[in-house]
């Protein structure tokens, strides 16, 4: 009965490797409620992202409402992953801070979460987004609970409730949506962003145990190491390569996207911190030689005046 | 006068020390639950990383309660900390009826550890005051409590915000906890 159970290292290391990415996107930059940095939380019925502090206030709402967990420290079950690379931030924002006045006092952030997800004070008329459904689902029942452990996948199964929010939220979206049964059939229909996330599902949910998986051919252990190391140009070969070599193009076209994004943004950085060095360097030295001539030379003076002055006495 | 002196007495003689651990899922309300039996005033907690240790004085008995950590933030030499315990608290969220079956697992698990083996337990079913709270027939059911047979067990409904049925489930734990060194 325990999901947790199914989910290997394997997996779990790869749950953390999107989560690490998820939290790198601008929007989820920031806690989803009170703005501050780094957040490191999630609440995984609403698809946000929060800071520690908010992380308690979540708590404190009771289950039915936010169910928190920690990007870092949880196991994450394949449709709660998948869920949270479906909604964040801005998504959930667009839904819950629909009708936010511009000047709303986020001094007692308690009262403010409360407001938000408890009274669904700013909920967005027009905004109809299937979040709705998924706190009351929450509250009736064990709706979490995926059709795929062990990557095993069982041949006709219900919706989880990820799914079926998104499904949803493509026919609303105007895009043709096939209802999916559990077999792995990776095939592209529409457009690419959304096809993105439904062949994301699938891979992070069948591909558990298979050696060829996506996910491992492109997270590699020792990214961070290598990003260091290996100059750009490098990783647009290896973009293309993974590019023409996996026909799975929805899904790599993202993951590259990240890769070099992350890359142009290590290579900025570097970039800044070696101009900042050099400016230290150059301001230091111009500094050092423009204080102490003059402070020599007022010293000089300064003791030639005392000691005239003693000499006139 | 006299009557002072046999208080004090009382107290110095009788006084025993109980090792008490306080385990759940995350979330279950744990800290709240020492902090309130604590007598401090219930704030918003955020999750606990490692474990809290307080000792609380209940009529002649100090508990040692260890308030361990939900998520997988407990220190790896967790055995350490299982020396000499006579009883367990074992905190549910009655309202989260998606994760009552993950408790029972989790529950089995920490039961199994030999250290615990003469230990009793006592379940809080804390969160009560929420609208879909379980009861504790519901809770003893999905729990599977019955099959801890020659263990003394007790379920106890709790509010840990309001502070319902913790004195209760204290007052049973020191009627039932052995005082054998």
């Amino acid at each position: 009965m325990n999901e947790k159970a199914g989910v290997s290292k394997e997996l779990n290391a790869k749950h953390a490797k999107i989560l690490d990415g998820l939290l790198k996107h601008p929007e989820n930059r920031e806690c989803a409620d009170c703005r501050s940095k780094a957040p490191r939380w999630a609440s995984i019925n609403l698809g946000i992202f929060i800071c520690m502090q908010c992380s308690g206030i979540h708590r404190s709402l009771g289950v039915h409402i936010s169910k928190v967990r920690s990007t870092t420290l949880d196991t994450w079950l394949p449709e709660q992953v998948a869920f949270m690379q479906s909604m964040g931030n801005q998504k959930a924002n667009s839904y819950w801070e629909g009708g936010l006045p511009l000047n709303v006092d986020r001094s007692n952030i308690e009262s403010f979460i409360r407001a938000k997800y408890q009274e669904k004070r700013w909920i967005s008329p027009k905004a109809t987004l299937a979040i709705h459904t998924v706190s009351e689902k929450c509250s009736n029942g064990n709706n979490l609970v995926g059709g795929a452990r062990n990557g095993v996948p069982r041949k006709a199964r219900k919706y989880s409730l990820e799914e079926e929010m998104f499904s949803k939220y493509m026919l609303q979206a105007g895009i043709p949506a096939r209802p999916r049964t559990a077999s792995l059939d990776i095939t592209d229909t529409a457009s690419p962003s959304i096809n993105g996330f439904t062949n994301e599902h699938n891979s992070s949910v069948n591909n558990v145990d298979n050696q060829k998986d996506v996910f491992s051919l492109l997270y590699v252990p020792d990214l961070k190491h290598d990003r260091v190391v290996v100059p750009p140009s490098h990783w647009a070969t290896f973009e293309c390569k993974t590019a023409t070599s996996i026909r799975d193009n929805a899904y790599v076209g993202r993951t590259t996207l990240s890769i070099s994004y992350q890359v142009s943004h290590l290579s900025r950085h570097r970039v800044s911190n070696t101009k900042n060095h050099n400016r230290g360097s150059w301001f230091g030295f111009n500094l050092g030689h423009l204080v102490a001539v003059p402070s020599f030379a007022v010293g000089e003076l300064y003791s030639l005046f005392f000691f005239t002055r003693l000499q006139v006495q | 006068m006299g009557a002072s002196l046999a208080t004090l007495f009382d107290g110095l003689s009788t006084k025993t020390e109980v090792n008490i651990l306080m385990v759940g899922l995350d979330c279950a309300g744990k800290t709240t639950i020492l902090y309130r039996l604590k007598g401090r005033e219930v704030v918003i907690d955020m999750p606990t990383v490692g474990f809290n240790l307080e000792t609380l004085e209940y009529k002649n008995i100090s508990f040692q309660v260890q308030d361990m950590a939900g998520q997988n933030m407990r220190p790896p030499y967790l055995k350490c900390y299982y020396q000499n315990i006579r009883g367990m608290i074992y905190v549910v969220d009655s309202n989260d009826r998606d994760r009552i079956f993950d408790a029972r697992d989790n529950l089995k698990v920490q039961l199994e550890e030999e250290l615990l083996r003469d230990a009793v337990l006592l379940v809080l079913a804390n969160k009560q005051d929420l609208p879909n709270a379980m009861n504790a027939e519901e809770i003893i059911l999905k729990l599977g409590l019955h099959s801890l047979h020659p263990r003394l067990w007790h379920v106890q409904n709790a509010c840990g915000i309001n502070g319902v049925g913790l004195h209760e489930g204290l007052e049973w734990l020191a009627n039932n906890v052995s005082y054998k060194a």
